[in-house]
């Protein structure tokens, strides 16, 4: 079965907040900086917890920052 | 580099390293003389569990470092030595059939097998535990990244 495909705006959404870096991204929402790097590059795909905080440091809904493309 | 990563290196770098240090032991002294030399025994375990604590130290000292601020170990990590696991378990089980299958071949017509195989067969299910665990995290973090 093919994996569900999510995209992503986290690079958009960092660059919107004062140009915040992966590392300070990676920090706040609880990961490595490796992991906001593969999650940016559609490599890794978060848990819903992850996905959860990392939509809480930018201050929106999980289905603003990531989108399933079925 | 994650510290996950660089465990694996090192894990990488114990297993070679415990391999040659095998090889060269066996070579030098023969693996027949095993029976009567006492100094390739007292080798031999040494090398066995000396690499044992060797790689048992390097672990304590990365969960030491934890301690840290700073998120160094998260889900992605975990998922990744999970399926690394696998690939450990896997490359065990494979390495006792191997031995085995050739040990039986070889020693069939003597109904035993020397004594020295039994070290043999224990530090490689070693090397290989660490070798098949520190591949599976690089092949994991090489299809994550």
């Amino acid at each position: 079965m093919p994996e569900p495909r999510v995209s992503n705006r986290i690079r958009r959404l960092r660059f919107d907040h004062d140009e915040m870096t992966q590392e300070e991204l990676a920090n706040k929402a609880g990961c490595t900086r490796q992991t906001i790097i593969a999650i940016e590059a559609g490599k890794y795909v978060p848990s819903l917890t992850l996905a959860f905080q990392i939509a809480r440091v930018f201050g929106m809904n999980v289905e603003d920052v990531f989108q399933y493309d079925g | 580099m994650t510290p996950l990563q660089k465990r694996a290196w090192l894990g990488l770098g114990v297993g070679v390293g415990m391999s040659l240090a095998i090889l060269a032991v066996f070579i030098a002294r023969g693996v027949t003389s095993f029976d009567d030399d006492l100094v390739l025994r007292g080798i031999t375990y040494v090398l066995c569990v000396g690499g044992l604590l060797v790689y048992a130290v390097t672990l304590r000292i990365k969960r030491r470092k934890l301690g840290r601020s700073e998120v160094l170990v998260d889900e992605r990590d975990e998922k990744i030595i999970k399926r690394a696991t696998m690939v450990q378990l896997w490359a065990v089980l494979l390495s006792l059939f191997i031995w085995s299958i050739a040990l039986t071949e070889a020693y069939w017509d003597e109904k035993s097998i020397p004594i020295i195989f039994a070290y043999l067969i224990a530090i490689s299910g070693l090397i290989v535990s660490i070798i098949g665990q520190a591949i599976g995290i690089l092949i994991g973090y090489r299809r994550m990244s």
